[in-house]
């Protein structure tokens, strides 16, 4: 093996290790993945900018040029890419057996890691950089078609629900704090002592109302309601809060059904001996739910928890129906 | 370990340290208005959130009207219902829609037969037996027949470790008859008003006849009208 080709194994093991990592990380997945590719395309940007010579300032023609200025470095095969642009899309495609990151890519997707593609988010950041302007990618095709396809265009959706940017961490821009199941349960405790009958209402309303925010905040990104349900769903279980599955999503009749597993509340409610018998305890995960959907289907929505791991069932189930039913 | 069941109002459940034994049985006695209904809404909340299987009797407003406090004070009954783990019997309307229903003239023998029933085609290890209120199940009736209707039903109840609640409402039955059938329960709660006429104030006590490991002593309480009785601690510091 020829160092060049060895050194090309070491770069994708080197991706295939960041989304190792990046899975595992709180609040991580593919949102690290993209911003460690922009910081390292900023660098390269940075140390080359004098072979960077766009024709225009359109979005095509910034691709065509970071093209250029990659491939003078012979890193890149600028004959393997195509562009075309509709309205402000621009349409990419590149020839797989060109892709320096084949073996990432079709690795990482075969395990179920974080994929972001190295040279897509490239042209993504490039784009974002010199325009001064959020953009957005959408991969539309993989290798194993021969050719892999995406399309960057100006951001429409919130590029990731949960951000950290400098001192501050924020859920769909509103601050957010990481705090210890300890300090959260010591918290409750308090109110459990002091005023034990409010706890259940407590934990629904504040959840039930910061959750009718965060739905407000994302709405006008997403069209489709059930994919802005299951956007809102995601971040529960990148926090560590709880791991949401829907099962029913019936719009017409105005009913659903959510699995819910490892709710920090039922160790919660263990833990710190929040009730005299075990009994059913994701009031939060009621509370949101009842949030998400009340704004979604437009009617006043409530959600009872029927079954829940703190009394040994397999998952906590979530019916979510209409108060006035 | 048993399970045991509280009736899910803290400032009581505080004075049963130990809990319910199922199989044990409540009396709930006290005026028109003072709060029974709510602590058996109460009652059934706490049972379905145990994930027990509750059984409501509704002889004093149909089924719907229970429904509505439930639902009033954060339950929502139809996920339960479908689940069969909140089952009505109607003992109320004249013409019920519901699948259990008991003309409140029919013979009381009848009553405990149909009683009997849906407890025997309910699922659940833990059952709670809400009788809302008892009492005008037993306007017009023969003393004798009260007294030989209680007794045998409650040792029914408490074999098949039914945990039962059965609210009364006062000056409906006849003092002797109340007062014999009152032995017959473990625990009786009386809910009334004191204070002054200008300013009532109300108050409960649990009293538990035979062992008598409860604290008696006066509690005051309020309605909250979310959360429903909330037991006020300290009220004369």
């Amino acid at each position: 093996m020829q160092t060049i080709d060895f050194l090309h194994k070491v770069l994708n093991h080197l991706y295939l290790g960041m989304s190792q990592v990046a899975e595992r990380v709180p609040m991580g997945g593919a949102y690290w993945m993209e911003m460690s590719i922009a910081m390292m395309s900023q660098r390269i940007f940075n140390e080359y900018k004098q072979y960077f010579a766009p024709a225009s300032g359109q979005a095509e023609d910034i691709c065509l040029a970071w093209i250029d200025l990659l491939g003078q470095f012979g890193s890149v095969d600028n004959e393997a890419f195509g562009f075309k642009t509709i309205n402000e899309t621009v349409n990419i495609s590149v020839e797989s057996k060109e892709c320096n990151y084949q073996d990432y890519c079709t690795t990482a997707r075969g395990e179920g890691l974080p994929f972001v593609c190295p040279v897509l988010t490239g042209f993504k950041w490039i784009t974002s950089y010199v325009t001064n302007r959020d953009y957005q990618l959408d991969m539309t095709a993989f290798p194993p078609n021969g050719t892999c396809a995406g399309a960057i265009f100006p951001a429409q959706r919130l590029k990731n629900i949960l951000v950290k940017d400098g001192d501050h961490i924020s859920i769909a821009g509103e601050r957010a704090i990481v705090i210890s199941t300890d300090a959260f349960g010591y918290l409750l405790k308090a109110i459990y002592e002091y005023a034990p009958h409010v706890l259940r209402q407590v934990l629904y309303e504040s959840s039930y109302n910061s959750s009718l925010a965060e739905y407000d905040r994302i709405d006008p990104h997403y069209p489709n309601k059930r994919d802005l349900i299951e956007w809102l769903l995601r971040y529960p279980a990148l926090l560590g809060v709880i791991r949401y599955e829907i099962v029913e999503f019936d719009e017409e009749s105005k009913r659903a059904c959510i699995h819910g597993y490892s709710s920090y509340l039922v160790d919660m409610y263990q833990q710190h001996e929040l009730c005299l018998s075990p009994r059913i305890s994701c009031h939060s995960a009621r509370g949101r739910l009842a949030a998400y959907f009340t704004r979604a289907w437009g009617e006043d929505m409530t959600c009872e928890e029927t079954r829940c791991q703190s009394m040994g069932s397999e998952f906590c189930e979530f019916i979510v129906l209409p108060t006035s039913s | 370990m048993h399970k045991v069941g509280f009736l899910g109002i803290s400032g009581i459940d505080n004075t049963m340290n130990e809990g319910l034994a199922y199989g044990s049985q409540i009396m709930i006695n006290g005026d028109s208005g003072i709060g029974k209904s709510v602590l058996a809404a109460q009652f059934v909340k706490e049972g379905l959130d145990c994930q027990d299987t509750c059984i409501y009797v509704c002889c004093d407003e149909p089924p719907a009207a229970t429904r509505d406090t439930l639902r009033h004070y954060g339950l929502h009954p139809v996920p339960y219902e479908e689940r069969g783990r909140l089952v009505f019997i109607d003992a109320y309307s004249l013409e019920p829609e519901g699948k259990y229903y008991f003309p409140a003239d029919d013979p009381l023998e009848k009553f405990l037969a149909l009683e009997s029933r849906v407890i025997n085609t309910v699922n659940g290890e833990h059952i709670r037996l809400i009788a809302d209120s008892l009492s005008t199940l037993l306007i017009g009736r023969d003393s004798q027949e009260i007294l030989d209707f209680h007794r045998y039903r409650l040792k029914l109840r408490k074999k098949c470790r039914i945990l039962t609640m059965d609210l009364i409402v006062d000056e409906v039955i006849e003092d002797t008859t109340f007062q014999v059938s009152s032995h017959l329960y473990d625990v009786i709660i009386k809910l009334y008003y004191t204070g002054s006429p200008d300013r009532p104030v109300r108050a409960l006590h649990v009293g538990k006849l035979r062992s008598g490991k409860f604290d008696s002593s006066q509690l005051f309480y309020t309605i909250d009208s979310n959360i429903g009785i909330v037991v006020i601690p300290n009220l004369w510091g």
